[in-house]
C-alpha cells in the first residue's frame, strides 16, 4: 500500500484502533513471486523486519521489474536478516509454500485485483486517500 | 423520823427503774439483697463516659470503613484501567502478516501485490 499506510500506522494502528493485514497477491508472475517470497523469508526470522521490508519493497516498486536473488538477498542483509537462513528459506519450498498458499485463499475470497481493502468485512477496491480511510474507521469505531 | 423515813420510801420508789415490759416479737425481713453490686458503687462513682472518645471514634469508624471497604472489594469487581494498547508484529491464523494491537475493533486486511 504504502501511499497512506503511514498515515494510518501512526493514527489508528499504534493507537491500538486498527489491527492492519497485508495479505500477498501474486498478479504479476514472478516478479510477483520473487519479491513476496523475499518478503515471506524475512518475516519467518522477525516479524518487525518483514514490516520494514515491506516498507523498502513498496518504496523501490520500480527496481522490482529488474530485480533478481541477489537484489532479494542485499536487502535483506542490509536489514539485519541472517544471510544463510534467507537463503535457504528463498531457495526452498517452504517460503514459496507459504505465499502461494495465501494467493490461493485470496481467490477463494473473491479477490482478483489489488489492492483491495477489507474493513471489518467492507471492500474498498483500488488505492484510497487518507480521509476515505479515515472516514470508514470513524464509522466503525466507538 | 417517820418522815423521814417516809421520805426514804417516796425516794426510793421514783428511782426504781421500771420492769422491762413484755413485747411481742414483729417478724423480721431479710435483708434485701442488693439487686446489683455496681448499684451500691453507682452512688459513689462519677457516672462513666458512655461516649468514646472523638479520635478513637474516628479510628473504630475508619476501621470499620475500612473493613467495610476491604470485604467490598473482596466481593465486587474492582474497577480497572483502561488497557494499553498492544503493538505487535505477528502472523494471523491464516498465515497473513500483521501489525498493530491484534484485539484492535477494526482489521483492514490490504490485499496487495508489491508491484
Amino acid at each position: 500500500m504504502l501511499g497512506t499506510e503511514p498515515d494510518i500506522v501512526a493514527n489508528y494502528v499504534e493507537t491500538g484502533q486498527v489491527k492492519l493485514v497485508f495479505w500477498p497477491v501474486l498478479n504479476h508472475g514472478d516478479f510477483s513471486i520473487d519479491s513476496h517470497l523475499a518478503a515471506e523469508c524475512v518475516a519467518q526470522q522477525n516479524m518487525d523486519a518483514f514490516w520494514v521490508i515491506h516498507e523498502q519493497l513498496f518504496m523501490k516498486q520500480n527496481e522490482l521489474w529488474s530485480a533478481d536473488r541477489d537484489y532479494y538477498v542485499e536487502t535483506a542483509v542490509s536489514i539485519g536478516i541472517d544471510q544463510a537462513a534467507f537463503e535457504a528459506c528463498y531457495d526452498g519450498p517452504t517460503g514459496l509454500d507459504a505465499i502461494t498458499e495465501l494467493d490461493a485463499i485470496r481467490r477463494e475470497r473473491g479477490i482478483f485485483s489489488q489492492p483491495v481493502f477489507d474493513i471489518n468485512g467492507t471492500l474498498l477496491a483500488g488505492r484510497q486517500s487518507f480521509e476515505v480511510f479515515e472516514q470508514a474507521f470513524q464509522a466503525l469505531l466507538p | 423520823m417517820k418522815r423521814y423515813i417516809s421520805f426514804l420510801i417516796f425516794l426510793l420508789v421514783a428511782c426504781s427503774t421500771p420492769e422491762p415490759t413484755a413485747v411481742s416479737p414483729t417478724p423480721t425481713t431479710p435483708p434485701t439483697p442488693p439487686t446489683t453490686a455496681t448499684a451500691v458503687s453507682q452512688s459513689t462513682l462519677p457516672p462513666a463516659t458512655i461516649a468514646p472518645t472523638q479520635p478513637a471514634a474516628t479510628a473504630s469508624a475508619t476501621a470499620v470503613v475500612a473493613e467495610t471497604a476491604v470485604s467490598t472489594a473482596t466481593t465486587l469487581p474492582t474497577a480497572t484501567a483502561p488497557t494499553q494498547p498492544v503493538i505487535t508484529a505477528g502472523r494471523t491464523d491464516d498465515g497473513a502478516y500483521f501489525r498493530g494491537d491484534p484485539n484492535a475493533p477494526i482489521t483492514m486486511i490490504d490485499y496487495s501485490d508489491f508491484l
